[in-house]
């Protein structure tokens, strides 16, 4: 090329200067990871089920859990609770830590968490996974309200599944929360764990009034 | 718009196929003018159509973890931000890529002020921003190049990648030398397009 000038227009020049700075490895682009677009996805969709607006009822819908899953989670708790007393406390030794998440605030959740963070650490003994926060700095929830925490997955098709793993009564202890079997982490392509600001009004459904989220990633 | 209405509009597979034609390839106007309206798809069609260059541009400048993570904050806060983009200022890739780009530098900068606290901040600010500058403008380069007509495509990559002078590109190709030369100054300036944007 340098043989051969074209009397460039400095438009086509500016091009052909980084044309000229270029190799062929700068032409293959490789494809982003294939979970990416999920996470972009779930990332999107979840700030907009947070109820800033009026779109509440709308949204709320899509965190309804759903029956089959409540009596599956109820069935596998009352088998399990008994298991899991006696293993939760200070000793999860018998637990395998495979994942983890970073929860942070983001916009559109509630004030109160704007500074407010926690560690998930996702275990595993046998077929029980749990969910154990650590790090916790979460604030008081509200007068007659308290922090839930939450399950959420997205499945390839970006619908939602949303799952309560229970009420936060001591953020600072080490318990591990179980994980209802009715849940299965694996059907999804991203798994969120979220703890939110919950009413004390009977209604099962996430309030969409999230304090901090973080995507579990594998240990 | 809700999660489920956000659904890909075409097979995984056939995202990102080098072999797509500009026709094919779901960029233009339309889908420009659809993303800064907020319609549903035009955030997949846009992440199917820069993607890669995005991801691309990460790859070359973080470490995978934080190149798939900017990636995603890229998007997010490219769709928050919609309404800020003017199709009339210049292409959406330009636009994303801008985004990218700042997220980057501040990444980069992080990084460097983390494993060298004695550095001095502008050397590294001047040299961060001229070495991401490059990235991005090959990366940009890299993506209009797909979107060239073939004819244009060929010619500029055997110039440029191959170094074949335009004799030599015109024997190769059976592509006329006044063509040969034509092609490659129009595909130039069909790049320069891409790179365009007069968003603030």
């Amino acid at each position: 090329m340098t043989d051969d000038p074209m009397n460039l227009t400095a438009n086509e020049a500016s091009i052909d200067a980084i044309l000229r700075s270029m190799t062929v490895a700068d032409l293959e682009l490789e494809d982003p990871p294939a979970d990416l677009w999920s996470s972009i996805e779930a990332s999107i969709a979840l700030e907009e089920v947070v109820p800033v607006s009026d779109n509440v009822v709308d949204l709320t819908t899509q965190f309804r859990r759903r029956p089959t899953i409540l009596v599956a989670a109820a069935a596998a708790l009352i088998v399990l609770v008994g298991v899991f007393v006696a293993s939760s406390g200070s000793d999860d030794s018998t637990y395998e830590v495979v994942g983890g998440a970073e929860l942070t605030w983001a916009d559109g959740f509630v004030d109160a968490g704007v500074d407010a963070s926690a560690a998930a650490a996702i275990l595993v003994d046998g077929d029980t996974e749990a969910v154990r926060l650590d790090e916790t700095m979460l604030p008081a929830a509200p007068e007659g309200e308290d922090l839930e925490l939450w399950l959420i997955g997205v499945d390839s098709t970006g619908e939602l599944t949303i799952q309560s793993i229970g009420v936060i009564d001591d953020p600072s202890d080490d318990r591990a929360y179980e994980v209802p079997a009715g849940f299965d982490p694996d059907a999804f392509d991203t798994v969120l764990v979220d703890i939110s600001f919950e009413p004390r009004d009977g209604v099962a459904a996430h309030s969409g009034a999230s304090v901090v989220r973080g995507p579990i990633v594998d240990a | 718009m809700t999660l489920t209405e956000i659904r890909p509009p075409i097979a995984p597979e056939a995202r990102y196929s080098p072999r797509v034609t500009a026709a094919q390839a779901p960029v233009g106007n339309n889908a420009e003018s659809a993303f800064a309206r907020g319609d549903d798809n035009a955030l997949r069609l846009a992440y199917d159509a820069h993607g890669r260059m995005v991801y691309g541009f990460c790859a070359r400048s973080l470490d995978p973890e934080r190149a798939k993570d900017v990636t995603q904050e890229v998007f997010v806060s490219a769709w928050r931000a919609r309404h800020r983009y003017d199709p009339a200022k210049g292409r959406l890739g330009a636009w994303i890529m801008a985004i990218t780009r700042n997220r980057i530098i501040d990444n980069v900068r992080s990084e460097k002020r983390h494993s060298d606290r004695r550095a001095d901040e502008d050397t590294i600010d001047l040299s961060t921003e001229s070495e991401v500058d490059a990235t991005s403008d090959k990366m940009l380069v890299a993506d209009a190049l797909l979107e060239l007509p073939e004819r244009a495509r060929e010619v500029i990559t055997l110039a440029y990648f191959h170094d074949l002078t335009h004799p030599q590109i015109a024997e190769r190709t059976n592509i006329p030398l006044g063509t040969v030369k034509s092609d490659i100054r129009r595909g130039l300036a069909r790049i320069r397009q891409h790179l365009e944007s007069q968003h603030d």
